[in-house]
């Protein structure tokens, strides 16, 4: 072999093995950019919050206790069964009730074209007080004690919502329902009502569709049945174009021919993964009912998408669940209705937590048996900012808290009377106070975010509902430029 | 008895020059009487050897003396009647030198300069210069230079002028004249000579048969253009003493008329040099232009030089002088010259090679694959939003000035903006139509830049066509296309060129102007490739040996378009990566997410992270392993292109598997960045580009395996694989194409505007009619954004709206005015209304598919909600009357509304639009090719990677 060629294959040599370890270089070198779990290099998206400039505070009352098909006459005609007493004021005003002429908010009658009487239904308007909102706050009680309905009505007044959702209430045999569209507002709205039951959600397009347009100023009602005809677990969904209304639904039950409760219930703003029902009593049931039967009901609703949601029934000031968590598996569209077993008396908090987002609330009512009353505690929202709720019933009312943080939350509720409570809510858990009586309370949950709910008892008879936070009327809009 | 001489030499460096010299004069068959060395500078070896010359008189002057005044320090020193030599470090005469130039002077007594032929230094055969003429123009014109002396002009004696070198000068002359003009910089002082000798009466002969040797030192005459300081300094000379010319021998009035024109003429000129691919001369013309403008001393003294002696008219030298015709025939006949060098360049054979007919091919297939197009009169989905509906909209957004958006802040445009302008204006009847138009020839158009490209890598009319179809076929560009983004077809396109071109700059003028457009559109296009893109700039200069000035030139255009958008982004918000942020609209659409099966995707050139619709083609067949057949397509392009490394063109492969994996790292780093944001959802840079770029590497990789393996006795083997590599593109390729009939396309046909036709009718006839769009976002926030005239614009669209992290005063009152629209407000919103100008607000219906990052199943709770309240906030809202439900959404009309205040051009801006049309003019002309640029370019080869015949050994 000649030198030159052994020169040549050794520079092939050479060659080679430089071109195959580049070769085994430039795949390493993909394998590692590829499997490497590099971390992505985010910024977030330049947004503002901004809140409008204060508008006109304006709260919706229901009214009393209504009731339908008296008159055999005229079955349709909607009577009422029973006055309301309002209750309305301004944090840092004086309470009073409604008709008192010395009190600062003046009530506006709502039109009630549907109804024959006046039933009390009222709205409140407030103009914002130095750039910020009015601290208005308005509830109503009623109670009905009569042949064919009774029971304790009471409900918070609220502000009109474009998007309502009223969980409660059916239209199986004794069982009738009311949903009562107020407009607070100038402006006529157009309300659509779409009834999820278990066949899923109403149409709304087309000849059966509900749709209701509300003059301004005024309230209309609209039998459930109508809606969701022998439904058991109805849910409507309250949607308002060209001007936020007030929705709340009325509910009565006759069991045989024994009245067996009525309630007024206020709505759910947004179906949301958590939802909690703040305080909920469940009552000494009277000597001699119906033992083994239950009186507590959560209704749950994912509207969307179907999911599990995980029902949680806590006591309240305990950390441990009262019951295993009970699991729901849900259909998008169908309303579920859970029982809970066995719990009792004491206040009592409910948590679900869902994989999608739902709406709901939970019945409780003071007896098994016939005769009593019942009350629809509908989920409350989050209250991040001093905010104000009203009492109208003279009867004995606690406000549940349940903390929606993971750290304790110190909150103050200042009374009519001027006695402020301070009391702290541990992370992530529950707590109560007994409100001292009717007028216009404040409650500031300081640096945390609680959930409230008023509930109201007797001897008999309960009513319950959720304390608003006044970020509803004026929250601050995120926009990205 | 002969008349005496005085040889005055002068010597700078090249002590071996010097010694030469001085061994040729002291070879003189009649050696000159007195010898004058002056020395400029401090060579410690050229004083040696002066000083053991034996010279009369050795002066010494600065280095920077010019040779004029060293002959004038010197020339003191001349004895009464005797004449004058004039010589350098570098004149050697040969021994009959001196005496056949005093018998030229002897012999005719009305000849006052004589001069000798001067030849090279190293080839006495080839003639350096027989006499200076000058052309009816002025210009000066060195006779018979480079010709090969075969005695042919022996028979010559008038010339109108000489070289300095060499020249005899009778002794009454030179107290005549004076000597050479120390104004001239060092160019034409022998013509200058002869000139004012010829006007004061002598006559200028030359010597033919006395020769000096000359080396090009450049201490007298110009230096050799050996690099590029000296063919700078000799331009500048050569102009310099032209234009002094000029101005020393006119009369007063064309006097003042040259010099107003100097200015304007150095203008001219540059354009011309730069035409002529000789940007290094530009500078040297300013300057020499400059000098002169400014020297009125010298200028004086040269005419009161002329005036002095001058008996002749101008007229009696024109028989010496040369025509313009003369001059062209003359350089026709030596331009012509080196035919022989030509041999390197071969014929493209795009015609007979077949690529003619792939082009077809592919518009036949773009035609069948894209027929709904056909009748499309405006392209719409995934990222492409219309087109501005004028000529003059389309460059007004592509120029430095008030955006058309938001409230009308003052900002760069994006480069992306002039492209899409560029693009529209081709159709300039109707803008709309141009992307309908790219799309359907987008595909030959890819055949046709791979083809090209591949002629740098093979020869052969096979690979070519092979190379064109992968290149055409590939996914990223398929599913650019399929998609509707723009950026991604458009670099796809580009990149062939750039490759083909950015691979030669270094050579060629025209191909370094050409690759800085190419450059320009690509990083306009997507600004990411500017990361790898720089990688290889960096190494290229690294490596370069010439060419740096041609290198340097490449990303000149691109950063001048830049600059304003660099230092808005970089220094002014501080935010770089916003930089690389894809330009047009932002559209999140299918992307890669980010596990490794994604990334591998990717990096396989998938840049959706998905499979070319080979998942979904298989899942309708029942099976569902389509995305494993998908990239075992791309298998055999990847093994081919590793193959390379294996062949003895290792330095071509390393350099293309480099590409190519820049490319990788590009596509997937674009993954990670998520520097762009729509709404409430960020979004990541588009991977394709980088995956283009990857293509690009991997496959002339392949090529040269095949090409180098061309002419061994595998050839038969390997050509069958470059046939796979092929069939699996086009495989590969298939399900893409059909996305269309498939239904799995983005493209849609329209909408003509973004905006319902209610607003861009009223934009249409105002431009600057201002529609507030609010988006309902899935976190219940509000995106608001402003949109001027007719619709939103892909021109329009604005990198400093999408990378945005700080709120500007505008954002604030958009915000201001958005929050009080969308929810019941106590605000006086008329008045915010008529702040901003508005003139419509639109509240989009967000549908799921639209809203980017919303579920599939619609619009979130919160979003629902916001629109809910949004829309009956406004139903409320004083001043805004309803005009009703459209396919975009809810609109207002804001009554009364206030017509925006139609601001004059923000400062700067026309100096920031010049420079970046300079730039870019240069590039063009740097681009344009012309008839010497061409016969330049037929010397080079057009294939880099060698042919495979010199192998044969593996």
């Amino acid at each position: 072999m000649s030198r030159s060629r052994v020169t040549s294959v050794a520079s092939l040599g050479a060659r080679l093995l430089v071109g195959a370890t580049a070769a085994v270089g430039a795949v390493a070198l993909v394998s590692v950019a590829v499997f490497t779990p590099w971390s992505p290099l985010t910024t977030t998206p330049l947004s503002i919050e901004e809140r409008p400039a204060a508008a006109d505070v304006a709260l919706a009352c229901a009214g009393g206790i209504l009731i339908a098909g008296r008159l055999s006459s005229d079955a349709s005609v909607i009577e009422v069964a029973a006055g309301a007493e309002t209750t309305a004021g301004i944090v840092g005003g004086s309470a009073g009730s409604a008709g008192g002429a010395d009190s600062p908010p003046e009530p506006v009658t709502l039109g009630t074209a549907d109804v024959r009487g006046d039933s009390g239904a009222r709205s409140y308007r407030e103009a914002p007080d130095g750039g910020a909102p009015a601290r208005l706050a308005a509830a109503q009680a009623s109670v009905a004690e009569a042949d064919d309905i009774r029971g304790l009505t009471a409900a918070g007044c609220t502000p009109a919502l474009n998007e309502s959702w009223l969980v409660g209430g059916a239209t199986t045999t004794g069982r009738s329902g009311l949903v009562q569209l107020s407009n607070p507002n100038d402006v006529a709205a157009t309300v659509r009502l779409t009834a999820y039951t278990a066949v899923g959600a109403s149409p709304v397009e087309g000849e059966k569709g509900t749709v209701i347009v509300v003059p301004p100023r005024a309230q209309r009602t609209v039998s459930l049945a109508g809606l969701a005809p022998l439904a058991a677990n109805p849910v409507v969904q309250v949607t308002a174009q060209g001007a936020p209304v007030t929705a709340t639904l009325q509910s009565s039950r006759i069991r045989t021919i024994t009245p067996s409760g009525a309630d007024v219930q206020t709505a759910i703003a947004l179906p949301a993964q958590r939802q909690v029902i703040a305080g909920m009593h469940v009552p000494q049931p009277p000597e001699g009912d119906g033992a083994g039967g239950v009186t507590t009901t959560v209704r749950v609703l994912s509207p969307a998408a179907a999911g599990e949601a995980v029902v949680t029934v806590t006591a309240t000031g305990h950390e441990a669940p009262a019951l295993a968590p009970i699991t729901v598996p849900m259909e998008p569209g169908v309303p579920v209705d859970v029982e809970i077993p066995g719990l009792a008396a004491g206040m009592y908090s409910i948590s679900v937590v869902a994989t999608t987002p739902v709406v709901a609330a939970a019945a409780q009512a003071t007896q098994v048996g016939p005769g009593g009353d019942y009350a629809w505690h509908a989920a409350a929202p989050m209250i991040a900012v001093p905010s104000q709720f009203a009492v109208a019933s003279g009867a004995t009312s606690t406000l549940g808290l349940v903390n929606g943080h993971t750290e304790a939350a110190t909150v103050t509720v200042v009374g009519p009377d001027g006695a402020s409570n301070t009391v702290i809510v541990p992370a992530s858990g529950s707590a109560k106070l007994t409100l001292t009586g009717v007028g216009v309370y404040s409650i500031d949950p300081g640096k945390g975010a609680v959930h409230a709910m008023v509930s109201i008892t007797g001897p008999g008879l309960n009513a319950a509902y959720p304390v608003w936070s006044a970020d509803a009327v004026n929250d601050a809009v995120r926009i990205y430029p | 008895m002969p008349t005496r001489v005085h040889a005055i030499l002068v010597a700078r460096d090249h002590a071996q020059h010097l010694r030469r010299t001085l061994a040729a004069l002291k070879a003189q068959t009649t050696p000159p009487d007195m010898l004058t060395i002056v020395l400029l500078g401090r060579d410690e070896q050229v004083r040696a050897v002066a000083a053991a010359s034996g010279a009369d008189a050795v002066i010494a002057a600065p280095d920077g003396t010019s040779y004029a005044k060293a002959v004038g320090l010197a020339s003191r020193r001349t004895a009464e009647g005797s004449h004058v030599w004039l010589l350098a470090q570098d004149t050697a005469p040969e021994p009959q030198a001196l005496e056949r130039l005093a018998g030229g002077l002897e012999l005719a007594p009305s000849v006052w300069v004589t001069g000798p032929k001067l030849v090279r230094w190293h080839a006495p055969e080839q003639i350096v210069s027989l006499g200076v003429t000058l052309t009816t123009r002025g210009r000066s014109f060195a006779q018979a230079e480079g010709e090969r002396d075969q005695g042919q002009h022996d028979g010559m004696t008038d010339v109108l002028g000489l070289d300095v070198r060499g020249v005899l000068v009778r002794a009454e002359a030179w107290s005549a004249l004076a000597g050479p003009d120390p104004a001239l910089a060092g160019a034409d002082e022998g013509l200058d000579l002869g000139i004012r000798a010829r006007l004061a009466g002598g006559r200028v002969s030359v010597q033919p048969l006395a020769r000096v040797a000359v080396a090009g030192d450049g201490v007298a005459g110009l230096p050799a253009p050996v690099n590029g300081a000296t063919r700078a300094r000799r331009a500048y000379a050569a102009r310099t003493a032209l234009l002094h010319r000029r101005l020393t021998f006119a009369r007063v009035v064309p006097l003042i008329l040259w010099w107003l024109a100097m200015v304007p003429v150095a203008l001219l000129r540059t354009v011309t040099l730069t035409v002529r691919k000789t940007p290094g001369r530009i500078l040297p013309e300013w300057g020499a232009a400059l000098t002169v403008l400014v020297r009125w001393g010298a200028l004086h003294r040269s005419r009161q030089r002329v005036a002095s002696t001058r008996i002749q008219s101008w007229a009696a030298l024109a028989p010496l002088r040369m025509s313009e015709g003369e001059l062209r025939r003359e350089l026709a006949l030596r331009s012509d010259e080196p035919a022989e060098t030509e041999s390197a360049h071969t014929e493209l054979h795009f015609f007979t090679g077949g690529g003619a007919w792939l082009v077809l091919a592919g518009l036949l297939v773009s035609v069948l694959v894209f027929t709904p197009l056909l009748a499309w009169s405006t392209l719409g989905g995934g990222a492409v939003l219309p087109m501005n509906h004028t000529v003059a909209g389309l460059w007004a957004d592509a120029a430095y000035g008030y955006r058309h958006a938001g409230l009308g802040a003052v900002g760069p445009a994006d480069p992306f903006a002039a492209v899409v302008a560029l693009i529209g204006t081709l159709t300039f009847w109707a803008p709309a139509q141009a992307l309908v138009v790219l799309w359907v020839i987008a595909l030959p158009l890819a055949l046709l830049g791979g083809w090209f490209a591949a002629t740098r890598v093979t020869d052969r009319a096979g690979l070519r066509i092979a190379a064109a179809v992968i290149w055409g076929l590939a996914p990223t560009f398929l599913l650019a296309l399929q998609q509707g983004r723009p950026t991604g077809v458009l670099v796809h396109l580009l990149l062939p060129w750039l490759f083909a071109a950015g691979a030669v700059a270094f050579r060629s003028w025209g191909a370094a102007g050409a690759a800085s457009l190419l450059l320009l559109a690509v990083l306009a296009c997507a600004p990411i490739l500017a990361l790898p893109l720089a990688v290889l700039w960096v190494i290229a200069l690294v490596l370069g040996r010439s060419g740096i000035a041609r290198l340097l030139w490449l990303p000149l255009p691109a950063l001048v378009a830049f600059a304003p958008i660099i230092w808005q982004r970089g220094f002014v918000e501080v935010q770089w990566w916003g930089l690389l942020a894809d330009p047009g609209a932002v559209w999140a659409g299918p992307r890669a997410g980010a596990d490794a099966s994604a990334k591998a995707a990717v990096a396989a050139g998938f840049p959706d992270g998905g499979d070319a619709g080979w998942s979904a083609l298989s899942a309708t067949l029942g099976w569902s392993g389509g995305a494993v057949v998908a990239l075992v397509l791309v298998v055999p392009l990847a093994l081919l292109a590793l193959l390379s490394l294996l062949t003895p063109r290792l330095g071509a492969a390393a350099v293309l598997i480099g590409i190519s994996l820049l490319g990788v790292g590009t596509a997937i780093g674009a993954t990670l960045l998520y520097v762009q944001s729509v709404g409430e959802a960020s979004i990541a840079l588009w991977p394709g580009a980088g995956a283009s770029l990857a293509w690009l590497g991997a496959l002339g990789a392949a090529i040269v395996a095949v090409q180098a393996f061309g002419g061994t006795a595998w050839r038969p083997r390997l050509w069958w694989a470059a046939g796979i590599v092929t069939v699996c593109a086009v495989v590969l390729a298939a399900p893409t194409l059909a996305a269309l009939t498939r239904g799995e396309s983005h493209l849609t046909n329209g909408p003509a505007s973004t905006l319902p036709a209610y607003v861009s009718v009223a934009g249409v006839d105002d431009a600057a009619t201002r529609t507030l769009v609010l988006t309902p976002q899935p976190d219940g926030g509000i995106a608001a954004r402003m949109v001027w005239g007719a619709s939103e614009t892909l021109g329009g669209q604005s990198t400093a709206t999408s990378t945005a992290r700080a709120a500007t005063d505008d954002d604030w009152q958009i915000a201001e005015l958005a929050a009080n629209l969308v929810a019941p407000s106590g605000a006086n919103v008329a008045d915010l209304l008529s702040d901003s100008a508005v003139s419509f607000v639109l509240l989009v219906e967000t549908d799921g598919a639209d809203g980017a990052g919303a579920a599939a199943d619609g619009p979130s709770d919160l979003a629902r909600m916001r629109t809910l309240e949004a829309s009956a906030a406004m139903d409320q809202t004083p001043g805004l009357v309803s005009v009703g439900h459209t396919a975009r959404g809810d609109l207002w009309r804001v009554e009364d509304a206030t017509p925006p205040t139609v601001p004059g051009a923000p400062d700067g801006a026309a100096t920031i639009i010049t420079l970046q049309l300079l730039a870019v003019a240069i590039a063009i002309l740097l681009a344009l090719p012309t008839a010497a640029s061409r016969r330049a370019g037929r010397r080079w080869p057009h294939l880099l990677v060698g042919p495979s015949s010199k192998e044969g050994q593996v």
